[in-house]
């Protein structure tokens, strides 16, 4: 029985070896060109008004006014870049200067407040500590408008407006939850054990963090802290709230300022705003392998 | 910790220093955070509140008690800032349900096809990476050129496939412009930040269990719904929920492309809009408070199921 049976499918095998190899890689070809499709079709989406933000950045006005619409600059030129540069109007240095100063103040403070409570977090139990989750928690659901009406009311009675001060603290604690959990996640992941055996040898809690956890938790530490940078430099509204005058102003509504302070020209507004993304986007390129499973990590418990 | 407990001299005193020492650690370690909480969100939040029930209109103003008054005007009537207030709730719903319906939509998608394996992967998982980095804001201004009536390539393409018959269709930067054209760049603004999220998830799941799915004979279809969705289940509330929040209260796409320059276009703000002009377009800081306040309780309704199961996992 069993070696009719083997027989059997030893005929049909060599009977259908071809065919049968032929259809398998079909199939296999039939889904890599499927794939390729989808996901260029996805990338096409994701990248369409980028690429057509960089193309405009290189296009002379004439062109750009064409009927003729396409990918590549009909006539590249740097003037765009050139006119955005030597603006008065666009400030460019300065405000890329402001932003630059105000987003690494505010990730420094982020960073220095929540490791401290993030270590917190992940190794002790105490009391009120599930009273602190809450509040983290609720602290997504408060509408930033209903915050920025509060702080700027206390701001402008402490003569905070137009200040960075302000900026800066609303943005080092507008991270304060996500770094947290953040942090927490990656402490949770260092074995306690390490700490321990440092202050066998003669550290206390603080220097044990210091010394030993945090230097453990760098990529994470990193990580968070160039999450946070990218969020103040690319903050909007507080920004554009709180700041009026335009020597401190931060680049994002630099470039809003810019563009409503004359006849919109698309090639310097688009030139302004592929020099805005350009660090962003750099930085986050470095951290992006932290940054998803970061925050995954901080909800998904 | 026996360290501790043996240190010589350890007399009464030294010891309950020692006790006191190690149970405040925490605190002192929470304590800068929590102070900069307190000052700078449960403070603004708390008198955000409290200014939703006086008369500020500015900052100079004195804020006096004028109980729901802002609130009355908000809500009763028929012009002015009531009606605007109706249609933004409205404009709201469908900013935030049409908008992250079709993120979840395009998100799941992408994480499905990034998720297979094939060579070059991961030039198309950067290509859904730039424009997350990116800030709105430039984002914003890229599309409202994209817009733009007359020389922009939305109204190319879509008059030459036939699907618009003005070829100079204005879409936004119009008093009278909706949200919709909006809710499409809050859709692509979004989608693929949620794709990583659902990405990271969909990579939890093992494989055998579509093996062993394939071998019982289930379909793609069959293994996408009993096995994707029943074990991503967990990621996809979560990454709902956040979407939803950022959505709801997401500012720069709207403030940039209806509400910066010339007038504004009520007819695509949001909730969160409406409260800002209102407390700083036409300085009435009260008010604006107040329809802030009303937009947080009715997110604060549509979460409180999961800040309920959330906290029942917290201190494990």
């Amino acid at each position: 029985m069993t070696a009719l049976t083997n027989s059997k499918l030893d005929q049909t095998d060599t009977r259908r070896q071809i065919p049968w190899l032929r259809v398998r890689f079909l199939k296999k070809a039939g889904r890599l060109v499927m794939l390729y499709f989808l996901a260029g079709l996805v990338a096409l989406i994701c990248l369409t008004p980028i690429i057509w933000m960089v193309k405009t950045s290189f296009e002379t006005t004439r062109y750009m006014r064409s009927s003729q619409i396409q990918f590549w600059p009909i006539q590249p030129t740097l003037a765009n870049y050139l006119n955005v540069l030597n603006n008065p109007n666009a400030a460019i240095g300065r405000s890329m200067l402001n932003s630059l100063i105000v987003s690494t103040l505010a990730t420094l403070l982020n960073l220095a407040i929540c490791a401290t409570a993030a270590y917190a977090m992940s190794r002790f139990k105490f009391r009120g500590k599930i009273l602190f989750a809450i509040y983290l928690l609720v602290f997504y659901m408060i509408p930033g408008t209903l915050l920025l009406i509060g702080m700027f009311v206390m701001l402008a009675r402490l003569h905070l407006v137009n200040n960075w001060i302000g900026l800066i603290l609303i943005y080092a604690v507008g991270g304060i939850p996500l770094s947290i959990w953040w942090l927490k996640g990656y402490f949770d992941s260092i074995p306690v054990e390490i700490e321990e055996g440092a202050m066998m040898d003669g550290c206390n809690r603080l220097q044990a963090l210091w010394k030993v956890v945090l230097p453990l938790a760098l990529p994470g530490v990193v990580a968070v802290g160039i999450f946070q940078f990218v969020g103040s430099w690319n903050e909007f509204m507080m920004a554009l709230t709180i700041i009026q005058n335009p020597k401190l102003q931060l680049l994002p509504v630099q470039i809003v300022n810019f563009m409503g302070s004359q006849r919109i020209e698309w090639g310097p507004v688009m030139a302004f705003s592929v020099i805005v993304a350009i660090p962003a986007v750099i930085l986050f390129a470095i951290a992006q392998r932290g940054i998803v499973s970061g925050m995954m990590s901080g909800f998904t418990r | 910790m026996k360290i501790l407990l043996s240190v010589p001299g350890s007399d009464k005193s030294s010891r309950f220093l020692e006790r006191f020492k190690k149970h405040s650690l925490p605190y002192f370690l929470i304590v800068p955070s929590v102070i900069f909480l307190i000052l700078f969100s449960l403070y603004p939040f708390i008198s955000g509140i409290w200014y939703s029930f006086t008369s500020i209109g500015w900052i100079k103003d004195t804020a006096k008690f004028v109980w729901l008054s802002n609130y009355s005007q908000i809500l009763i009537g028929n012009i002015g800032i009531s009606q605007w207030f109706k249609l933004a709730v409205v404009q709201t719903i469908y900013w935030t349900g049409i908008g992250v319906a079709g993120m979840f939509f395009m998100a799941m998608a992408t994480a499905l096809i990034l998720n297979e394996k094939f060579p070059g992967r991961f030039l198309f998982r950067t290509a859904v990476l730039i424009p997350i980095a990116m800030p709105t804001v430039i984002l914003a201004l890229t599309w409202q050129w994209m817009y733009d009536p007359f020389y922009g390539i939305v109204n190319y393409y879509l008059f030459k496939l036939g699907l618009i018959h003005n070829a100079n269709t204005i879409w936004v930067g119009h008093p009278n412009s909706s949200i919709w054209p909006l809710i499409v760049v809050s859709v692509w603004r979004g989608f693929p930040f949620m794709a990583l999220m659902l990405l990271s998830g969909m990579q939890g799941i093992p494989t055998e269990l579509y093996e062993a799915a394939k071998v019982d004979g289930a379909n793609v279809f069959q293994r996408f719904w009993h096995i994707t969705l029943t074990q991503m289940r967990t990621t996809i509330v979560i990454t709902l929920i956040l979407n939803i929040i950022w959505t709801w209260n997401s500012f720069d796409i709207i403030m940039v492309m209806a509400a910066s320059w010339g007038q504004i276009a009520y007819k695509a703000l949001t909730l969160p809009l409406l409260a800002w002009v209102e407390a700083f377009r036409w300085d009435h800081l009260g008010r604006g408070a107040a329809i802030s306040v009303m937009s947080m309780l009715v997110i604060l309704a549509l979460l409180f199921w999961n800040a309920r199961r959330e906290l029942r996992s917290i201190n494990e």
